[in-house]
């Protein structure tokens, strides 16, 4: 029998510390989580649901991509907080953050005390806990690891290993003395969860007014955000030098941020009666969500370099034509969001080499001056070798397209 | 004065044309007819024309089974020939009486497409275009084949069928013709359609051209309008021309109807899907190319147009939609 007390005791010696915390950052703040719902006003149900949090007796963080529905389709929707009494109140919009996927809420009197913002971020390695609504199932609070800053990330992020699911987006990420290091925002399955760091919800509490603005206030405040937003990506990109390498005959750029990763591949080399490729592609794992059928502030780059030196000419430009006749743009736009592409396509001489360029722009319906910008190049077949360039920027103002367009035609070109 | 009788089919064509400078002709399945009726509703004595004393003819109804009927559907036990192109049913037998001065129509001069009959009906031309319609779809199948494991020979075994696929039409044309008593001309069709086949390759070569050296300006965009649609009016006016259609304006109404299919039809098909962006992305091997490439400098200056025109497009968007009080332009979407 001595076995089973032995056993027994270390049982409970294995207990791990996290669950008195949990359970003690749980019982002192569930009162301040809430539940945030899109409510659509035809049905009377629910469209989109999310978390919330009390930062003050009165307003409530939360994630942008939580309560979008309600800033693009006004009328249609409204916002309640589901407070857990199964009473529901309802919610008005302060201010928002697209960049960072924030937005701060007016909300009904909080009886109890609110969060309390860390002042720093925690270690890495030490114990976290992420609170929210995962599924409609209910406040849960899930235990995790801090992970420090997502890498090659344009917008912050923390990374923290611990279960983050749907609905529990703008729910709180806490350390073990219970206060906020972030906002849940989104995961990456299998443990792998993203938050917005507190220093961003600092910002948008410290600009925010205390007034609920109309709406146009607000849209005009996204636009300005977008417009910062992408001056603030692109302008070391345009003036920084470009580290660049050989791609075959092309030279490309190795990395030009640290935000945007670059793959690569290739095939066979010994198979007959084939075109050899060899093909880079660069892009940003993150984009800016705006509302169900629009993302931007991305950009994307793709190089190959394309070898048929044993096939005929007439027969290799057949097969190199094919892979420029498509492309489109990277981020997601619908009919409502963007007009049309609109294209030009020349034979340009770059870095003397005649090239087909092609620029296509398409711009934003509901914030003007902002426009998705496409670049497709290949190289005049030259021995039946080509080399095809191609970027999209999406969200950017027509300078910065521009200059960006211009900048890579400069740099991105054939070495003879 | 000498008359004619003409046997008509039900639709009115004449089959059969008789001229007589006798006093009385008989009309019966009999074999002791003047004119002998095939149709089984008429009885072997049905109807004789006479010619009286005041020189004019009368159609008399034997007491047949199944009568004489004139235009209008009535039956006639007998009837004077008053004018010339009266028109008369004995049983189900049509036929037409004619005087000897009937005006008659015009000549028709030769046409276009009669004139070219006699070199779409040479056999070497025929088979030149055949042969050379059969090596571009060969050329196609091999310029498509990349990899070690391309099949392209296969695939040229599917030559042949597509080949009868494309004489569907003239064989079409042919079997209408056959069914309304025209002559098919089925060699000729057959040449014109395989004729256009292959000026429609080089067509498409002089496009290919175009459009590398010109991208999209007026001159190669107005050309890739004007000459397919061109090529297709031609080819299905002669298509019908060869089939002798009469009215005009049946055969300009066809030609337009056919030839208006190559423009509906991409109309008709739902708009490209993501809002993908249409351009020109032509390429040929460098000694194509015919003139200086631009600098990317005019290039980027020209791209001001695009930021222009899709401004003012979504610009035009905004103002549309409706401004509810104090609603900014994102809070409705409608």
């Amino acid at each position: 029998m001595w076995y089973r007390v032995f056993c027994g005791l270390g049982l409970m010696l294995a207990q791990p510390v996290w669950a008195d915390t949990a359970q003690n950052v749980f019982s002192n703040y569930q009162d301040a989580l809430i539940q945030v719902q899109v409510i659509e006003n035809q049905t009377q149900r629910k469209s989109a649901i999310g978390s919330g949090f009390y930062v003050s007796n009165n307003l409530v963080i939360t994630n942008y991509h939580v309560i979008a529905e309600k800033i693009q389709q006004q009328q249609q929707y409204q916002l309640m907080a589901n407070l857990g009494t199964g009473s529901n109140q309802q919610l008005d919009i302060i201010a928002v953050d697209v960049i960072n996927d924030l937005a701060l809420l007016r909300a009904p009197q909080l009886q109890q005390h609110p969060f309390t913002l860390a002042g720093s971020l925690p270690a890495q390695g030490e114990q976290v806990f992420s609170l929210g609504n995962p599924h409609d199932l209910g406040m849960v609070v899930v235990p995790g690891t801090f992970n420090g800053m997502k890498q090659q990330s344009f917008y912050p992020r923390l990374h923290v290993t611990g279960s983050i699911n749907p609905g529990m987006s703008g729910g709180p990420s806490v350390n073990s003395t219970g206060e906020v290091i972030g906002v849940n925002v989104a995961t990456a399955g299998n443990q792998i969860g993203f938050v917005v760091p507190v220093a961003q919800v600092n910002t948008l509490m410290a600009r925010a007014g205390s007034t609920v603005p109309e709406m146009a206030v607000l849209q005009q405040q996204i636009l300005q955000q977008l417009l910062a937003n992408q001056q603030q990506m692109l302008s070391p990109l345009l003036s920084d030098a470009w580290k660049m390498q050989a791609l075959g005959n092309g030279r490309v750029p190795e990395d030009i941020a640290p935000f945007v990763q670059c793959w690569g591949r290739s095939s066979d080399r010994k198979e007959v009666n084939s075109i050899y490729s060899a093909s880079a592609s660069c892009g940003q794992s993150e984009e800016i969500y705006l509302s169900q059928s629009l993302t931007t502030g991305k950009l994307e780059m793709q190089f190959e370099w394309l070898d048929g030196t044993d096939l005929p000419p007439l027969k290799f430009n057949h097969h190199y034509q094919a892979k420029i006749a498509y492309s489109n743009a990277d981020n997601r736009a619908g009919k409502r969001d963007i007009t049309e592409f609109s294209c030009q396509s020349d034979i340009v001489a770059l870095a003397n080499q005649a090239t087909r360029v092609i620029f296509c722009v398409r711009a934003y319906k509901d914030y003007p001056g902002l426009f998705d910008a496409l670049y497709m190049a290949a190289t005049i077949a030259d021995g039946q070798q080509g080399f095809i360039s191609h970027f999209t920027l999406a969200g950017v103002t027509q300078d910065n397209a521009k200059a960006f367009a211009r900048k890579f035609m400069e740099a991105v070109v054939w070495q003879s | 004065m000498a008359i004619l009788i003409e046997l008509l089919n039900s639709q009115g064509r004449v089959i059969e044309r008789h001229k007589f400078n006798q006093q009385q002709i008989s009309l019966g399945r009999g074999y002791h007819n003047d004119i002998i009726l095939l149709d089984p509703h008429s009885c072997a004595e049905h109807a004789i024309l006479t010619l009286d004393e005041q020189q004019q003819w009368q159609l008399t109804d034997m007491d047949s089974v199944n009568g004489v009927r004139n235009q209008r559907g009535q039956r006639v036990s007998q009837q004077l020939i008053s004018k010339s192109g009266q028109e008369f049913t004995l049983g189900r037998q049509r036929l037409r009486l004619l005087f000897s001065d009937h005006p008659i129509a015009a000549t028709q001069p030769l046409h276009g497409a009669e004139r070219l009959l006699p070199l779409l009906s040479s056999p070497l031309l025929l088979i030149c275009a055949v042969l050379l319609v059969a090596l571009t779809l060969g050329y196609e199948f091999w310029l498509d084949g990349l990899g070690e494991d391309s099949q392209w020979q296969r695939q040229l075994l599917l030559i042949p069928f597509l080949l009868l696929m494309f004489a569907l039409w003239p064989l079409l044309l042919a079997l209408w013709a056959r069914f309304t008593g025209r002559e098919p001309q089925l060699r000729p069709q057959l040449a014109l359609t395989f004729s256009v086949l292959v000026l429609w390759t080089c067509w498409e070569a002089l496009a290919a051209l175009l459009h590398f050296n010109l991208n999209n300006n007026m001159l190669s965009q107005g050309l890739s309008y004007l000459l397919p649609t061109a090529l297709l009016l031609l080819f299905f006016w002669f298509s019908f021309s060869l089939l002798s259609i009469k009215r005009r304006w049946l055969q300009v109404g066809l030609t337009l109807l056919f030839s208006s299919f190559y423009w509906v039809y991409p109309w008709m098909q739902p708009s490209p899907l993501h809002y993908a962006p249409q351009y020109q992305h032509q390429l040929l091997p460098a000694p194509w190319l015919l003139r200086q490439p631009t600098s990317t400098d005019s290039l980027l200056d020209s791209s001001d147009r695009l930021f222009r025109n899709t401004a003012a497009r979504a610009e035009q968007t905004r103002n549309k939609k409706p401004q509810q009080g104090q609603l900014g332009p994102l809070a409705s979407n409608e």
